[in-house]
């Protein structure tokens, strides 16, 4: 019974962070992360050297994105991707909306959380194991 | 019952479980998310961590660890999270990964619980770790 409990709590916490990765994915990420390049730098300048800082706006707000990831937008670009992944690629692309990628990750997470439970339910049961259980 | 695993020589069957876990979640990543291969790498990331808590936890367990696990858990989790807001920060604390490395610790230490404490089972912890958090590395940075 106390390790039922145990399970229960490894599961739940499972089941917490995916339900977690997966609301967020679906709200969060991409209501907040239209817009498009703004700036480069403090100073207004645009850099022509894929080693400087980038920043960019993006819902409002400002980030520092890597050089790589920035690499090849122009000014005005719209994106919809957050400015620190590295395949930013212009309108239209999506991180996790329009739930092509958040059905995906859906499919790993079901097979994690299989594993899970043949692990927590196909314990060996040894004396020594039924006495602690 | 016995497990899946009774069949197989003991020490083999203490030694399968965490690189079979480890392989086949991290498969259902590249397979499901191939698109988006730092999915599987902070996944992996977040099982090599655990997998390391979890052979410290079996190596001085003398009773098939419970609850310590839970507490391994959350130390994983806390420290992911402290490394996430820190030294991985790139532009924002992005929940999404994780979301992604905790549910790697999570699979690593499930692992140990409950399962008597063997050298073997740390041991294939212990070599386990350093691969996944290496490879994670590689596609979470790629």
């Amino acid at each position: 019974m106390r390790f039922a409990k145990l399970t229960l709590a490894f599961v739940a916490m499972a089941l917490v962070l995916t339900g977690l990765s997966t609301a967020l994915s679906r709200t969060l990420i991409p209501a907040s992360l239209d817009g498009s390049v703004t700036t480069r730098r403090p100073t207004g300048e645009w850099p022509n050297s894929s080693t400087d800082t980038w920043y960019v706006t993006v819902g409002g707000q400002t980030y520092v994105a890597s050089p790589e990831a920035a690499d090849g937008l122009a000014p005005g670009t719209y994106v919809n991707k957050p400015p620190w992944s590295r395949d930013l690629d212009g309108p239209g692309s999506s991180r996790l909306g329009a739930g092509g990628d958040l059905a995906r990750l859906g499919g790993a997470y079901a097979v994690v959380i299989a594993v899970l439970f043949l692990l927590l339910w196909h314990r060996p049961r040894s004396a020594e194991t039924k006495e602690a259980v | 019952m016995s497990s899946n695993t009774s069949t197989l020589p003991p020490r083999l069957g203490e030694m399968l479980p965490a690189p079979l876990a480890c392989a086949v979640t991290a498969a259902g990543f590249l397979v499901f998310a191939a698109n988006r291969g730092d999915y599987a790498g902070h996944y992996l990331a977040g099982f090599g961590g655990g997998a390391i808590l979890g052979s410290v936890v079996v190596a001085f367990s003398k009773r098939p660890p419970r609850w310590s696990v839970l507490g391994a858990l959350g130390v994983a989790i806390a420290f992911g999270a402290l490394l996430e807001a820190t030294v991985f920060r790139i532009a924002f604390f992005d929940p999404v990964d994780f979301a992604n490395q905790s549910l790697g610790a999570c699979v690593a230490l499930a692992v140990v619980v409950g399962r008597p404490p063997s050298l073997p089972r740390a041991a294939s912890l212990a070599v386990v770790a350093p691969v996944a958090l290496v490879t994670g590395a590689v596609l979470a940075l790629r």
